[in-house]
């Protein structure tokens, strides 16, 4: 097996930032694709039933939460018995899957006393969590 | 896997994609959730097969699924636009997470460069996402139209520079150590690479991160002529660079519009899914396409989609 010439001019920290995303976007993917298949097969009730979508999916992001009785922010995580609610696992787990990553990247960069680069790993860590945590924007 | 060898068989994707969209008209939309005639499950079912073929005319167009996605959906179907666009950013990140590893393991998009970049994106996506949710939605409407059509203008304009001419480097650009190699398979060689104007750069990226979170659109078709044509990376690093980004920008932009309510399961998990299956299908007719007539088609229906955009925010 010849071996691989980009492995030389790809740093440690770029490796195990790939090693990471790859893992989470499995873990994130099979999340979304077993929650939506408990969704849609009926097996597991939803909050709104699938037959009333139609009626609220024209609706403004406003309107429709007022017409379900739903809120915004990580509410759907105290109704992770309804399975509209659980796809909510998946598709969150893929929008952190880059927080995890980038504290790893920190952290390396940290290790490896590359200040500028981890400043900016920790700062963007700090505006994804920031964006995540619904401080911003939340609907009430 | 036989490949197909004409491209009448490449070309039939598009062709069911425009039967597709006209099947999907919104004013047949409206009575549909009105009177309750048409099965729920028909339109998420209808939008896995449009974003399959988006997936497929995606890659073999060069443009992210995302600004196809966006004006077509909410041109064509009935869900509100506040939906679309939130499932148009995560059907981009979900795009570019899955990309993400390999482009990072073969040395074909550089984390260095992107770090910064991503920073001041993903600051002004939220600005974009909270704007966007803010104004009245004819007006992002209008406006989503006038820069599809723009980004049309520029890609008829824009021509990638493919040479490695070494730029003069720049005071931030040397602070950072936005340089490096990396090894290209087609050609052969190691190919070596140093950032400018990355002042003007992080601007530009500013930009891209507002209308990346105002109309819900991965952003590569800027990223990659920011990258190529002003900070002098070249085309290659620049596409594999850009898709990271976007797994950076966009995952802020998501979460405002996942906090606000603005993610409908129904029509998020079908669109990643449907056009993740079909930029596979896509990347493997790649070999055989007739490339310059996908990228006019794709051209095309760009003009189209952005058109419908414009006159359904004017309410014409």
């Amino acid at each position: 097996m010849t071996p691989d010439p980009a492995k030389g001019f790809v740093s440690d920290e770029q490796l195990r930032y790939a090693q990471w995303l790859d893992l989470g976007t499995r873990v994130g993917l099979v999340l979304l694709v077993a929650s939506f298949a408990l969704y849609v097969s009926g097996l597991v009730p939803p909050h709104i039933p699938v037959a009333e979508l139609p009626a609220l999916w024209v609706l403004p992001v406003d309107q429709y939460l007022a017409a379900t009785g739903l809120q915004g922010g990580w509410s759907w995580l105290g109704q992770l018995r309804s399975s509209d609610m659980m796809n909510f696992a998946g598709i969150a787990f893929l929008s952190l899957v880059t927080v995890g990553c980038y504290l790893r990247l920190a952290a390396s960069y940290l290790r490896n006393r590359d200040t500028a680069c981890a400043l900016i790993a920790l700062a963007e860590i700090v505006v994804l969590v920031l964006a995540a945590s619904g401080l911003v924007g939340v609907a009430h | 896997m036989k490949l197909p060898q004409s491209p009448t068989l490449v070309l039939a994707p598009l062709l069911f994609l425009a039967v597709a969209l006209l099947a999907a008209d919104p004013a047949l939309a409206a009575e549909a959730a009105a009177s309750a005639v048409t099965a729920w499950w028909v339109w998420p079912l209808t939008l896995f097969a449009v974003t399959v073929l988006l997936g497929i005319v995606a890659i073999l167009g060069g443009v992210g699924g995302g600004v196809l996605f966006v004006p077509i959906v909410s041109g064509f179907f009935p869900f509100h636009l506040d939906f679309v666009r939130g499932a148009g950013l995560l059907l981009a990140l979900c795009g570019a997470l899955a990309a993400g590893p390999s482009l990072l393991r073969s040395g074909m998009a550089s984390m260095r460069l992107a770090l910064p970049l991503a920073l001041v994106g993903s600051i002004t996506s939220i600005f974009g996402a909270l704007l966007g949710l803010a104004l009245p939605v004819n007006v992002v409407q209008t406006a989503l139209g006038v820069v599809i059509l723009a980004i049309v203008v520029l890609m008829l304009r824009t021509r990638g520079r493919s040479d490695a001419a070494q730029p003069k480097p720049d005071a931030i650009s040397d602070a950072l150590r936005l340089h490096g190699i990396y090894h290209d398979p087609a050609l052969g060689k190691d190919i070596e690479w140093r950032a400018r104007n990355t002042a003007a750069g992080l601007c530009v990226f500013a930009a891209i991160g507002v209308l990346a979170g105002l109309f819900g659109l991965g952003a590569g078709w800027a990223n990659v002529p920011a990258l190529n044509l002003l900070m002098g990376v070249p085309l290659k690093l620049a596409a594999g660079t850009s898709s990271f980004l976007l797994s950076v920008i966009d995952t802020s932009a998501a979460w405002i519009y996942l906090n606000r309510g603005a993610m409908l399961p129904m029509l998020v998990v079908p669109s990643c899914l449907g056009i993740m299956l079909g930029a596979r299908i896509g990347a493997r007719l790649l070999r055989v396409a007739p490339t310059r007539v996908i990228r006019r088609t794709v051209i095309a229906l760009m003009v189209f989609a952005g058109t419908r955009a414009l006159l359904k925010g004017l309410g014409i």
